[in-house]
């Protein structure tokens, strides 16, 4: 089945073509609430609760680009996440300092293929990238996790943060230039991955 | 370097300049080794982001019956039924409670204005006092036209003469209160339709409600 026959049967209360949607999508819809809220648990919690809340508003879904709908409901769960967080700061203590053994876990290597050092230095380029993620402002992270990391168009971005366009133009360019900044930090830390990106800066 | 010139510089790198600006970006990138710098670096940051690989769902993110509750999809036009009988419940109560604050307001007003009260007695004015002194002797016919506003009587004879007749023409009455309806300022035939739209649209939503949920409990056996 398509996507669109899987939608249209999902938003007439099967839930079995939903489950078909949501194994295809989870990896994007999770790695993003992950790459926003910088912490497994919680992405998870905001990932479960988007799919759930995708499942009771798919009739609101009027065609276009499902995936950037979906990464609008992970958006919208990750603000929820954030604000209860904000509501309950005690328990935001912990998840943060458990924030480096996760980034170690097993599954950031994406490649077999690496050596043991190329593993060690890809995870702690990741890390250092999450790193530098998690000190950008909410909607400068937000906006350039779904542009550069999930490859949304200006548009797509715009309607999935209901932010104007102009607004997250300006957000992505200081959010880039940011990041930049606090991955040069990392220069020493993480020599290989920055030799290639200085030679080509300078 | 400003922030609007990292802006321009960004969207230059993801093709979003427009064809004027596009081309004064491109020769200013050529004459300033500075601004090729910023975009270089912006560029760096951006494939930083695009390289990094996507985290796998720790588990699987299927939803069970459990989770989505007994509650399926609804159809788009459930909540539009149930807004209307919503809507219409809210109106009908408002009439209600217009209706029932205006003959007061009337009342007071014609309190001041007596002409109001009386000009409609039909027994004019010398039929005025044979009322007063022998009410029941008013022959129910007079009585008819009758204001809605009886209350605000000039003297006291008028209010003591109220309860002698409420019990001496009880049909009367009845039919003063279908006079008074008549003045009010929602019309009866408007409640009875704002209380057909209510029945009628919180019916319709209900049995859609009730379909979709016996459609979904057989489709989940």
């Amino acid at each position: 089945m398509d996507e669109l026959a899987l939608i249209r049967a999902a938003q007439n209360g099967d839930l079995d073509a939903f489950n078909t949607l949501v194994l295809t999508y989870q990896d994007i819809v999770f790695n993003t609430a992950v790459r926003i809220l910088g912490e497994d648990d919680p992405a998870a919690d905001a990932t479960q609760e988007a799919f759930l809340s995708a499942f009771r508003s798919l009739n609101m879904f009027r065609g276009g680009s499902f995936k950037a709908w979906l990464l609008r409901t992970v958006t919208n769960a990750c603000y929820d996440e954030l604000r209860r967080q904000k509501r309950r700061p005690t328990t935001r203590l912990e998840p943060d300092a458990g924030d480096g053994e996760e980034m170690d876990s097993p599954r950031w290597l994406v490649d077999p293929s690496m050596s043991p050092e190329q593993k060690v230095e890809a995870e702690e380029l990741q890390h250092a990238i999450q790193h530098c993620l998690n000190t950008l402002p909410t909607e400068f992270r937000t906006v350039v996790v779904l542009a550069d990391i999930q490859g949304l168009d200006y548009i797509e971005v715009a309607a999935a943060t209901r932010v104007a366009l102009g607004t997250i133009k300006s957000r992505l360019a200081r959010a880039r230039l940011r990041l930049r900044e606090c991955m040069q930090g990392f220069g020493e830390l993480l020599p290989s991955a920055f030799r290639l990106q200085k030679e080509r800066s300078l | 370097m400003n922030y609007r010139e990292v802006e321009r510089l960004s969207a230059y790198l993801d093709g979003q300049l427009g064809s004027s600006d596009l081309a004064r970006l491109e020769s200013q990138l050529q004459s300033d080794a500075s601004l090729r710098a910023v975009l270089e670096d912006l560029r760096a940051a951006r494939e930083l982001l695009r390289k990094l690989p996507t985290r796998k769902a720790p588990s699987n993110f299927s939803l069970t019956r459990k989770m989505v509750g007994a509650k399926p999809p609804m159809p788009r036009a459930y909540p539009v039924y149930r807004l209307a009988a919503a809507f219409a419940t809210i109106l009908l109560l408002f009439t209600f409670a217009v209706n029932g604050i205006a003959p007061r307001l009337t009342s007071f007003a014609s309190a001041a204005a007596p002409a109001y009260g009386y000009g409609g007695g039909g027994g004019g004015p010398e039929s005025n006092p044979a009322a007063t002194e022998a009410p029941v002797a008013v022959p129910p016919s007079e009585l008819l036209p009758m204001p809605t506003a009886p209350v605000p009587a000039q003297d006291g004879a008028r209010i003591l003469e109220t309860p002698s007749l409420k019990s001496s023409a009880p049909e009367t009455l009845g039919a003063r209160q279908v006079e008074a309806r008549n003045k009010e300022p929602v019309p009866f035939g408007w409640q009875v339709g704002l209380g057909l739209i209510a029945i009628i649209s919180g019916v319709i939503a209900w049995m859609i409600n009730r379909s979709t949920v016996a459609r979904w409990r057989k489709q989940s056996k």
